[in-house]
C-alpha cells in the first residue's frame, strides 16, 4: 500500500511539474521576442514528432482495411482483364467456343491449418454469398483447394496441401497434361506425375492448370518445373516449385463452374448409353 | 531550526536581496548572482515537494515580475531545483534526514557535504537558466563561461544562504 502511495504521490509531482512548467513557459515566451521564437519551435518540433508517430501507428493499424480494399480493387482489375482477354479471344478464333464458364468470388482466408498433412482452410464466404460446395479456390498465383462444405458464412476448404488432393496441370500453353500433387513435405512443392517419356523437359517451364477440371479454370499459372525423374521407365515425375507459398496466402478468389451440371449430365448421359449398348 | 515564522521571515527578505541584486548589481554578462536554488534548498523538509514547487514558482514569478528579467525565466529554472530537493538532500545526507523532516547546517553536515548540495542546485538551476535566456542564438563558448564563473559566485552566495537559515546548528 505504501510503495502505491509512493507510486502516486511521484505521478502527482511529475504531474505539477510538468503544469507548472508549462505555465513559466508559456509566460516566458510573450515576454522575448527571441525565447518566444525558440519555444515556439520547440513545440513545433513536438508537435512534428507527436504526429508522426501517431500518423504512423495509425498507418500500421490501418493496414488491413488497406489490405481488404487492395485485394478487392485487384479482383476487380483481375476480372477486367480476364473478360478482355476472352473477348480478344472470341474475336480472333471466331469459330472456336469458349468452353466453361465461371463465376468469381473474391474471399478472404480467415482459419489455416499448416502442419499436417491433412490441412484445410476456412474462407469469410458461405453459402449467403452464392458459395457451394464443390467450387474451386485459386489465386492468381496458383491452386489453393476446393471447397468440400458451406455455412452461411464460411466455406470450408480442403487445401491443396493434403495427400489426397490432385490437380490437373499442363507444362507450358500446350504441353503434356498429367496430375499435380503436394510433395508433403514443404508449403511450395508439388510433383507433376505422369507425363509421358516421349515428352521434352525442361526446367523453368511454367505449369499452368490444364483447364480439364470441373473446379478450376484453365490457364491459371501455378509453378515452374525442377528435376524430373522416369518412372517405370515410361512417365516421368517432375519436382514442381510453386508460385504461391500455400501457407501464407490471405486473399483467394472462389471459382464456380456455371456449366458443371450441364457437363455432368452429359457425361452421365454417355455412361447410361455405354450401358443400353452392353 | 528555526521557526516557521523566523524562516518566512528571512525567506521574504532573502527575496529582496535577490531582487536588489537583479536590479542593480548587473556587473558583467557572463555572471549571474542568485540566491534562489539556495532558498529552496533550505526549505524545511516537512513541506511536501507540491507545495515546495509551487512556492519557487511563485517566488520565480515574483523575482521576474519585480526584477528587470524576462517572466518566467526563474521561475522555469526554480521549479526543477525544488522537484530534486528531496531526493538530493537524502542522497547527500541520509534518507534518515528526509525521514526524520530534520534540518542540516555547515557545522553540523560539515562544509564538504553542504557545498555538494548547493553546487548541484546551483548548477541545475543555472543549466536551466542560461539556456533558456540563451534561446538558442548564444554560442556555446558564451554560455559555458557563463556556467561557471555564475556557478562560482551563485554556488558561494547559495552556501551563506544556507548557513543564514541554519547558523549555529551542531551535531
Amino acid at each position: 500500500m505504501a510503495k502505491r502511495t509512493s507510486i502516486w504521490t511521484i505521478l502527482l509531482n511529475a504531474a505539477i511539474f510538468i503544469a507548472l512548467e508549462i505555465a513559466a513557459l508559456a509566460m516566458l515566451r510573450h515576454s522575448g521576442e527571441v525565447q518566444g521564437a525558440w519555444i515556439s519551435q520547440g513545440v513545433d518540433g513536438f508537435n512534428a514528432s507527436v504526429w508522426g508517430t501517431k500518423e504512423r501507428i495509425g498507418g500500421y493499424f490501418g493496414l488491413r482495411k488497406q489490405n481488404d480494399s487492395l485485394a478487392n480493387e485487384n479482383f476487380r482489375l483481375h476480372q477486367l482483364l480476364l473478360r478482355h482477354g476472352l473477348e480478344e479471344k472470341a474475336a480472333s478464333e471466331e469459330d472456336m467456343r469458349i468452353v466453361g464458364s465461371f463465376h468469381y468470388t473474391p474471399a478472404t482466408v480467415v482459419r489455416h491449418s499448416s502442419n499436417s498433412q491433412h490441412n484445410v482452410l476456412i474462407l469469410d464466404k458461405g453459402s449467403m454469398d452464392d458459395v457451394i460446395a464443390g467450387s474451386g479456390v485459386v489465386t492468381a498465383q496458383g491452386v489453393i483447394g476446393s471447397i468440400d462444405a458451406v455455412s452461411e458464412h464460411y466455406a470450408h476448404v480442403i487445401s491443396f496441401r493434403n495427400t489426397g488432393t490432385v490437380v490437373s496441370a499442363r507444362i507450358g500453353r500446350e504441353g503434356a497434361v498429367g496430375p499435380l500433387r503436394w510433395d508433403g513435405i514443404t508449403s511450395d512443392g508439388a510433383i507433376l506425375e505422369e507425363i509421358p517419356f516421349r515428352e521434352g523437359l525442361e526446367p523453368g517451364d511454367t505449369v499452368y492448370t490444364s483447364g480439364y477440371s470441373e473446379l478450376y479454370p484453365a490457364d491459371i499459372p501455378i509453378g515452374i518445373t525442377g528435376k524430373s525423374k522416369v518412372v517405370n521407365g515410361a512417365t516421368f515425375s517432375i519436382k514442381v516449385k510453386l508460385f504461391e507459398d500455400l501457407s501464407k496466402v490471405r486473399y483467394v478468389t472462389i471459382t464456380a463452374n456455371n456449366d458443371k451440371m450441364e457437363i455432368r449430365n452429359l457425361l452421365n448421359e454417355s455412361a447410361a448409353e455405354d450401358e443400353n449398348q452392353r | 531550526m528555526r521557526t516557521n515564522g523566523n524562516f518566512i521571515l528571512l525567506y521574504v527578505l532573502l527575496t529582496i536581496a535577490q531582487l536588489i541584486f537583479c536590479n542593480y548589481l548587473n556587473m558583467s554578462q557572463f555572471v549571474i548572482f542568485t540566491l534562489l536554488p539556495g532558498l529552496i534548498l533550505c526549505m524545511p523538509l516537512g513541506v511536501n515537494t507540491i507545495f515546495c514547487m509551487l512556492i519557487a514558482f511563485v517566488t520565480g514569478l515574483t523575482v521576474d515580475w519585480l526584477g528587470d528579467g524576462l517572466i518566467g525565466l526563474n521561475a522555469l529554472a526554480l521549479v526543477p531545483v525544488a522537484l530534486l530537493r528531496k531526493p538530493l538532500v537524502s542522497s547527500i545526507f541520509g534518507h534518515d534526514m528526509v525521514e526524520r523532516q530534520g534540518s542540516f547546517s555547515i557545522y553540523k553536515n560539515g562544509l564538504f557535504d553542504c557545498a555538494g548540495a548547493t553546487v548541484i542546485v546551483t548548477c541545475l538551476f543555472l543549466l536551466v537558466y542560461i539556456i533558456a535566456d540563451g534561446a538558442g542564438t548564444r554560442p556555446f563558448w558564451f554560455n559555458l563561461v557563463r556556467f561557471l564563473c555564475s556557478g562560482i559566485v551563485s554556488s558561494i552566495l547559495c552556501l551563506i544562504v544556507l548557513n543564514v537559515f541554519n547558523p549555529r546548528e551542531r551535531r
